[in-house]
């Protein structure tokens, strides 16, 4: 996306083209005295209305007239638009109001993470994967440093492991109050938007204590975290974790057994349990239609299997039943929380093997997160050792030995995974992200198909997709 | 995105004003690849640059009590809406 | 492909030893090697019978692979010397036994054709494009093969290793960032 189109003579354009030029001295249907100030300030102005999207738009506009439906409108829910959580493209056809084809157009967020990943070093990854599944930063992050680990055939320390599972669980009721938010905006509850975002300023001022920013933490690193939980920390979380469970009845007070969410909700976007596993779908998508599927506990990772918690499902396998089992997640999320706070273990919470582990203690000091005086002093002063150990971990980074791993682990939105191949040097060769929110959006198809355009709303929210981490 | 984002400019309505919001909108923030313009102020005029990734709350609020402030000063716009209107 | 043993030679998990007998007995000629690395197996296959193997491996009862759990498209043209550069991965998870396999396909730039698997597997869609749309691998059989993430009139397959990062030169007031792929970073400060 770095050339810009300008518009040209040549590019082929469809019917719904329009191009307006005003000129000097031509009032475009416009009332006189306007018109002047219009004109003047808008000399050289080019108004044109562009179809977008390239070669799609054609064929899908030739196929109907074609097929010679011409009762048939194309609507393009553009990548600008509210309600298309991030910049989601539905090329909708309809028949009346009834949906009768619909196809996501990705690829309006694509950065070139990946690519770009392969020219910065290990550690460098983790800022830049942090920032795909922006609602969800820390479980990008994990699944990241838990594949390098698995390269590296370290594990990370008890308490890191144990701090990871903290802050994964926040993150995740964070994420699912977004949905909430953001689902309860489109089907009218505006209430809940303020609900949910509301309750997510809390989690947001915890990660900041603990991490220093309110997303996009790059907080988890290769063999541990960077820092330690700050004084008071725990008390909050303690505070938050009451606030939150009562917040959370409210919620079912309002939506759950009210009728207008009901007559929304039910029985809209139903997939059977064997579609939904041949289009591999993950999350609370495949739990809402009854299969207890859940990577923390089939294969669980960072010390999961030392928690009690259970795993939601409902049967319906419509919106509602999955706003139940994402209602049902985050208290199973705070349960998870209250006991990793019991059971937090003490000790070091990077790897303290000097080749491995990031050399900087960070501590907060008058001028912010940084490294901390004591460090500063051992490596100046104290120990040339530990001073080139410390240059050459942040210039050079770690050595990863040769290798392809594959670990998933359980994000919001379903399965994460991070394929992860490295040739032995301090730059990764190959990182791909297998996203939850890239594959679950493969069933908006089938889904809408024979719904109403106000149902397609919901039933796209339902699936919980995150443009960031479906572009990457 | 870039036509996309173009085509939404020349959509809106006069009078308008653009925030670029975040460091990824003002310059490219910590991506330089085939995929990502250097500064959405390659594509519209913008008014007012709020950096950070992201930007805090305080820092969005700021940026749109600043912008408030230049339009009631009467502030020239920004050189590209000139040049656009050909002054 | 990495295929890194373990200190006495290869030894899958238990539960995989039943797979990979079967496909060993059914489907010899297609296997091209089997390995693995840090607990997971991966098999390589011939691109002929892909189809064949994903639907055994899909319904036999032993294996019962019914999700696809990712597609990844790779370029090894860095990483070893074959002449098949460009390589498919499939990763395979199993609800019913709680296993994993991860098959690959290998073929080269000059032929990039593999027999798509969305006749298996209909959640391949997107990851196919995808694979398509950064490496050029086209998919035989697939419905709509398309680019995904690129808009559609754009040329090369921009995650190989031979396209360039395509970063530009950023000038601020008083400095100047080169891009990225400029930078001196692969073997650290002490090499060239």
């Amino acid at each position: 996306m770095s050339e810009v189109e300008t518009p040209d003579a040549d590019r082929p354009t469809s019917e719904l083209v329009d191009e307006v030029v005003v000129r000097p001295g031509e009032a475009h249907d416009l009332p006189p005295t306007q018109a002047a100030e219009h004109v003047s300030m808008n000399e050289r102005r080019v108004h044109q209305v562009v179809a977008m999207g390239g070669g799609d738009w054609a064929e899908v506009t030739a196929r109907a007239e074609a097929e010679g439906q011409d009762d048939v409108m194309i609507i393009n829910m553009g990548p600008q638009h509210p309600s298309t959580h991030g910049v989601l493209r539905l090329v909708v056809e309809l028949k009346g109001e009834e949906v009768i084809n619909l196809q996501p157009v990705v690829g309006y967020l694509h950065t070139g993470i990946e690519k770009s990943i392969e020219y910065r070093t290990w550690v460098q990854g983790v800022t830049f994967v942090t920032r795909m599944d922006y609602l969800a930063p820390i479980f990008n992050e994990t699944g990241y440093c838990l594949a390098v680990e698995k390269l590296l055939g370290i594990e990370a320390p008890p308490r890191a492991q144990a701090l990871r599972v903290l802050m994964m669980e926040l993150n995740r009721i964070s994420s699912h109050l977004v949905w909430l938010a953001t689902t309860g905006l489109e089907l009218g509850a505006l209430s809940i938007m303020l609900y949910g975002f509301r309750e997510r300023e809390e989690i947001l001022d915890i990660l900041e204590d603990v991490t220093g920013l309110r997303m996009n933490h790059a907080w988890v690193r290769p063999a541990g975290v960077s820092q330690d939980l700050p004084e008071g920390t725990e008390d909050k979380i303690r505070a938050f974790v009451r606030d939150m469970r009562g917040k959370a009845d409210e919620y079912e007070t309002l939506l759950t057994n009210n009728p207008i969410w009901l007559e929304r909700t039910r029985g809209i976007g139903h997939l059977s349990l064997e579609e939904l596993i041949g289009l591999g779908i993950t999350g609370p998508m495949l739990r809402a239609a009854g299969l207890e599927h859940d990577l923390r506990k089939a294969q669980p990772y960072c010390g999961y299997e030392q928690y009690e918690f259970d795993v939601p499902t409902a049967t319906g396998s419509d919106v509602y039943a999955r706003y139940q089992v994402r209602l049902a997640e985050m208290r199973e999320s705070l349960r998870i929380v209250e006991q990793v706070l019991e059971s937090l273990p003490g000790g070091p919470v990077m790897s303290t093997d000097p080749k491995i582990g990031w050399p900087a203690k960070l501590a907060l000091g008058p001028d912010g997160l940084g490294n901390s005086p004591a460090h500063v002093q051992h490596i100046m002063g104290e120990s040339m050792e530990a001073l080139i150990h410390h240059f050459k971990q942040v210039t050079e980074g770690i050595k990863v030995p040769r290798g392809e791993v594959y670990v998933p682990i359980e994000s919001p939105r379903g399965e994460l995974g991070y394929h992860v191949v490295s040739d032995g040097s301090n730059l990764p060769y190959r990182v791909h992200v297998r996203d939850p929110s890239f594959m679950n959006l493969q069933t908006g198809t089938p889904m809408s198909i024979g719904l109403l355009v106000a149902d397609v709303i919901a039933a796209m929210s339902s699936i919980d997709p995150v443009l960031g981490g479906v572009d990457r | 995105m870039a036509p996309v984002l173009r085509t939404i400019y020349d959509q809106m309505p006069e009078p308008k004003w653009v925030i670029s919001m975040g460091v990824c909108a003002t310059s490219g923030g910590m991506f330089n690849n085939y995929a990502i313009v250097q500064g959405v102020d390659q594509i519209v005029p913008v008014d007012m640059y709020v950096p950070g990734c992201p930007p805090r709350p305080e820092m969005l609020m700021g940026g749109i009590l600043k912008l408030h402030e230049k339009i009631m000063k009467g502030e020239p716009r920004s050189k590209l809406v000139l040049e656009e209107a050909g002054r | 492909m990495s295929t890194e043993a373990t200190e006495n030679g290869f030894r899958p998990p238990d539960a995989l030893q039943p797979v990979l007998t079967g496909l060993r007995e059914r489907f010899e000629d297609a296997i091209l090697e089997v390995g693995g690395h840090r607990g997971e197996v991966v098999v390589e296959l011939d691109r002929e019978r892909l189809v064949e193997v994903c639907t055994w491996l899909r319904d036999h009862p032993a294996a019962r692979f019914r999700q696809l759990a990712s597609l990844t498209g790779i370029d090894y043209l860095k990483y070893d010397d074959r002449p098949e550069r460009l390589c498919t991965d499939y990763n395979l998870y199993s609800f019913d036994h709680n296993i994993r396999l991860r098959l690959k396909v290998r073929v080269t730039v000059e032929d990039p054709h593999i027999p798509s698997v969305t006749g298996v597997w209909p959640g391949a869609n997107f990851p196919e494009r995808e694979a398509y749309d950064f490496f050029g691998i086209r998919f035989d059989g697939h419905p709509n093969l398309i680019r995904i993430e690129m808009p559609e009139d754009w040329k090369g397959y921009p995650q190989r290793k031979d396209y360039p990062l395509g970063g530009v030169d950023v000038e601020y007031i008083g400095a100047h960032i080169p891009p990225p792929d400029t930078r001196r970073y692969k073997g650290g400060w002490t090499s060239t």
